[in-house]
């Protein structure tokens, strides 16, 4: 049976997905997602942990989500907020002492004063600093990136705006982004504060997600790539099922969904895709497919080496993929008894006491050892979105730095860990649970269909991003296949809830459809 | 007592006291021989009797299994479904952007059974391209034996031997058969432009295949033939070489040093009619453009002296150089291979050539008008017949 009302098929109905189908549906285009799982929004989803209690599946911290993509969606008709404010650090410390930094950087640094006046003094200089890098290399972090084909104008022109982008800034500011791009964000964290606890956050947050240790090289680059989903004016927000609003304005777009209906293969014919396979063996036409799956399981198990140059798909496979981060989501029964933010708000908690910690951990992980101590990053959105749990009772999320991917490591054990290190801070916090769910990377390709289980489609590095991500020679979400299409997190900019990826790649897939490159 | 440099093939034992000149050269680590006597003497074979040169140094692939026509042709540009069970076939293969890697010739013993023989190393290129596929892919050089019998006497000489399928046996045609009790490969293959077969051995068979050929040469005798000997024939029948008319695309370190197959006068080998092969999209794109930039023609040069290392100039503008070039005896002219602008590629097109060559001492240059020809500058009948 074939099926052929289509223009564009979509592999995967993630959050990248579901912003490029909506933008393609609105475009005129006949748009169809299929998504394996039973529900679309990928990491941006919600499931139900315990009868009654929601948590957010993977991502529980989302950064700004792109105002192109929001703006042009109509996102904010369909609830999707921008602008929940930032939310507080707050870091828990060996002794069971904790230390807020929240989002206001004068606040913060006078609450850092208590425990380093030379911290409090170089905080909130440290933090502009990582904003006007941010800043710079925002041309970088937000368009397409060009191809090193410099007869095209358009190529031309963004790498002319990068270039003063980042010049305009000053000399100075130049030199130093230049000078800390490539460092290891422990060299970094070292020359500027002395006091453990604010390096630890720090090297946290620069590796989380990512398969690096606070001393693996660009891992401030990495910082740098996160801090700039998470500024201030960014306006983070709690996980607010952002699938739901995702959802509904792709169904207000005309998109259709399929669930439960998963991809065996891209069709390819005469170098063009045609449409792919299902498991059960049906066909769907289209002339346009994109895929919001990762680029490993996109080129080597959809469309496969007989379709592909041996050294494309050999680049592929050398992506460098393995999942380092694990996730843990508890449904508990009473409030967690974690130490409350100075001042109230939102607040993530942060267990990375300092530099050592994370870089001890990551040394099990390297050597895919399961991690005795690991690094959290903690959140509990019941806290803000009480219709979450039932009353009295809280949904918490809890990042995992780091957690091996492993066929053989019981995941069960993960989740013993975790609560264990989170009673240490949050007394009868063991006994409060009601159910827990552990997952590490493997756990977490089998479920989300993401090889590696990599939190972003691939490891976040200077020579995986911008036009050489994924590979060189598909970096504008294009491939080498006519009409096939790169959506997700594998692509530029890579993962974070932003549908940066995915309103991109609408964008190149309409330019192409006007220049009369898509196959017929 | 020093280990050799260099190894010596399972004929080395038979050539050795037949060369005369001590003329030896490194080929994949191997001697082979360059001379034996004068190679005058030994081209002269090629075309008049009959010649034998050592083959081993090539390497040998073994593939087989399901996947394994499937392996091949995503590897080769040309349609290995084309090349049937006792068959032989010529083909290059590509990098993805449509660069040369090598060119070789692929035996096809049965459905799922075939040998590929090359001159450089290929084994993690193939694996590569095999990825995902239910095929053994295995370098059996070290097990494989052979000699190149070129020359109009060659069929008669096997025949002699006792190799009736010589009788039959047509152009790239190839069988599985007995030279007395030693099992023999033969395929009517060859690198000389002239009616040849290449015989494949195990390598304990070596010296045996070698005596009896050479007993069934009798009086008018076969010829062991040195490379340069065999390098005039090549050029004359237009064979491009590797590291002669092209370098390996993964071994080229300027990427204008990297060949497609149509500037190799390919053209005819890239089938756009199968689906995907490595480099297809990159080959059918530099066709829609109308070509690749250079085109590889036959020069003929007025005078005697080869034109070898020589540029070529349309007025002052330089649009070419030689790859190879020689004296052509059986010609009598002297004959170059060279890459070309392709708007200079045209058959009649004359090149000013500028040919440098030393009278004792003292370098001088001489420029002569070439006139560019097919590549091909031999069709000598009996070479398929």
């Amino acid at each position: 049976m074939s099926d052929t009302a289509f223009d564009a098929v979509f592999v995967g109905g993630g959050h990248n997905g579901l912003v490029a189908a909506t933008q393609l549906a609105r475009k005129g285009l006949r748009v169809l997602v299929l998504e394996a799982g039973d529900r679309a929004g990928g990491g941006a989803a919600d499931y139900e942990i315990h009868p009654g209690f929601r948590t957010p599946a993977l991502a529980h911290v989302l950064p700004a989500f792109d105002r192109r993509a929001a703006r042009g969606l109509g996102l904010r008709r369909q609830g999707l907020q921008a602008g929940a404010g930032d939310m507080a650090r707050v870091l828990l410390l060996p002794d069971g002492a904790s230390m807020t930094l929240g989002p206001d950087p004068q606040q913060a640094a006078s609450a850092l004063r208590a425990h380093s006046a030379a911290d409090a003094a170089a905080y909130p200089g440290f933090l502009q600093r990582l904003h006007r890098h941010t800043q710079a290399l925002r041309p970088l972090l937000d368009g397409t990136p060009p191809r090193l084909h410099l007869a095209d104008r358009r190529n031309l022109l963004t790498l002319g705006r990068l270039g003063w982008s980042v010049r305009r800034r000053g000399r100075g500011a130049m030199r130093d982004l230049l000078r800390i791009i490539t460092m290891n964000v422990a060299d970094l964290l070292e020359e500027t504060f002395e006091s453990d606890a604010v390096k630890g956050a720090f090297a946290l947050e620069a590796v989380l997600g990512t398969d690096h240790g606070p001393r693996s090289p660009n891992t401030v680059f990495t910082l740098l790539h996160r801090m700039a989903g998470l500024q201030p004016e960014g306006a983070t927000a709690q996980a607010a099922g952002r699938a739901k609003p995702l959802l509904a304005a792709a169904t207000g777009a005309g998109v259709e969904l399929r669930t439960g209906t998963r991809v065996a293969g891209v069709r390819v014919e005469g170098g063009a895709a045609r449409g792919v396979t299902l498991t059960d063996g049906s066909t769907i036409d289209a002339g346009v497919v994109v895929s919001n799956a990762d680029p490993v399981t996109t080129f080597r198990d959809l469309v496969g080496g007989d379709h592909l140059d041996a050294d494309f798909l050999a680049e592929v496979r050398a992506l460098r993929m393995r999942g380092t981060t694990g996730k843990v989501n508890f449904a508990l029964e009473r409030a967690p008894d974690l130490p409350q933010p100075a001042g109230g708000g939102p607040a993530r908690w942060l267990l990375a006491p300092s530099i050592d910690h994370v870089e001890t951990a990551f040394d099990h992980v390297k050597y895919g050892e399961a991690v005795p101590e690991p690094a959290l990053e903690i959140t509990v959105p019941s806290l803000t979105q009480p219709d979450r749990a039932p009353a009295g009772g809280h949904v918490m999320s809890v990042n995992v730095a780091y957690a091996p991917y492993s066929d053989t490591l019981d995941p069960g054990d993960l989740g013993r860990t975790v609560t264990a290190l989170i009673e240490r801070h949050a007394p009868g916090f063991g006994a409060s649970v009601l159910a827990c769910d552990a997952w590490g990377p493997r756990q977490i390709e089998e479920r989300f269909n993401v090889h590696g289980g990599h939190w972003h489609h691939g490891d976040i590095a200077l020579d995986q991003f911008f036009m050489v991500r994924p590979v060189p020679g598909c970096a504008q979400y294009r491939t080498p296949v006519d009409g096939l299409y790169l959506c997700g997190a594998g692509a530029h900019p890579g993962g974070g809830v932003t549908g940066t990826n995915g309103i991109n790649a609408a964008r190149e897939i309409l330019r192409d459809r006007r220049n009369g490159r898509q196959a017929a | 007592m020093t280990q050799a440099a260099l190894q010596r093939t399972p004929f080395h034992e038979a050539l050795a006291p037949l060369n005369k000149a001590e003329a030896w050269e490194r080929w994949q680590g191997y001697a082979t021989v360059t001379r034996f006597y004068n190679e005058g003497q030994e081209y002269a074979a090629i075309r008049n009797t009959a010649s034998l040169y050592d083959i081993s140094p090539m390497l040998n692939y073994r593939i087989s299994g399901p996947d394994a026509e499937r392996f091949l042709n995503r590897l080769v540009t040309r349609d290995i479904r084309r090349c049937k069970p006792g068959r032989c076939f010529y083909t290059p293969w590509c990098d993805g952007d449509g660069h040369i890697i090598e060119d070789g010739t692929i035996f096809r013993f049965a459905e799922d059974r075939f040998q590929l023989n090359c001159a450089e190393h290929n084994l993690t290129w193939f694996r590569s391209t095999a990825q995902g596929l239910d095929v053994s892919i295995e370098d059996a050089s070290e097990r494989i034996a052979a000699l190149s019998l070129q020359g109009p006497m060659a069929r008669t000489i096997l025949l002699r031997a006792g190799v009736q399928e010589a009788q039959d046996l047509r152009y790239f045609g190839l069988v599985e058969t007995h030279i007395g009790d030693v099992p023999l490969i033969l395929t009517r293959t060859g690198f000389t432009g002239d009616l040849g077969f290449e015989l494949w051995v195990e390598p304990e068979h070596a010296l045996t295949l070698w005596e009896r050929l050479m007993a069934a040469g009798g009086t008018q005798g076969i010829t062991p033939i040195g490379s340069i000997a065999l390098d005039i024939a090549r050029i004359e029948a237009g064979h491009i070489q590797v590291h002669s008319e092209y370098l390996d695309a993964r071994t080229a370190v300027d990427i204008s040093e990297k060949r497609s197959p149509a500037e190799l006068g390919l053209d005819w080998a890239l089938d756009f009619r199968k689906e995907h092969f490595n480099g297809r999209r990159a080959l059918f794109a530099e066709r829609e453009r109308g070509g690749p930039p250079l085109r590889l023609v036959g020069l003929e040069v007025p005078g005697r002296r080869p034109a070898v290392d020589a540029m070529l100039y349309d007025g002052r503008r330089i649009v070419g150089q030689t790859t190879a070039a020689v004296w052509s005896p059986l010609l009598k002219r002297s004959i170059a291979l060279a890459l070309v602008d392709a708007a200079h590629a045209q058959t009649g097109t004359e090149l000013r050539t500028e040919v440098y060559y030393r009278r004792e001492l003292r370098l001088l240059r001489s420029e002569p008008l070439a006139r560019v020809v097919p590549h091909r500058f031999l069709a000598l009948e009996r070479r398929q017949a």
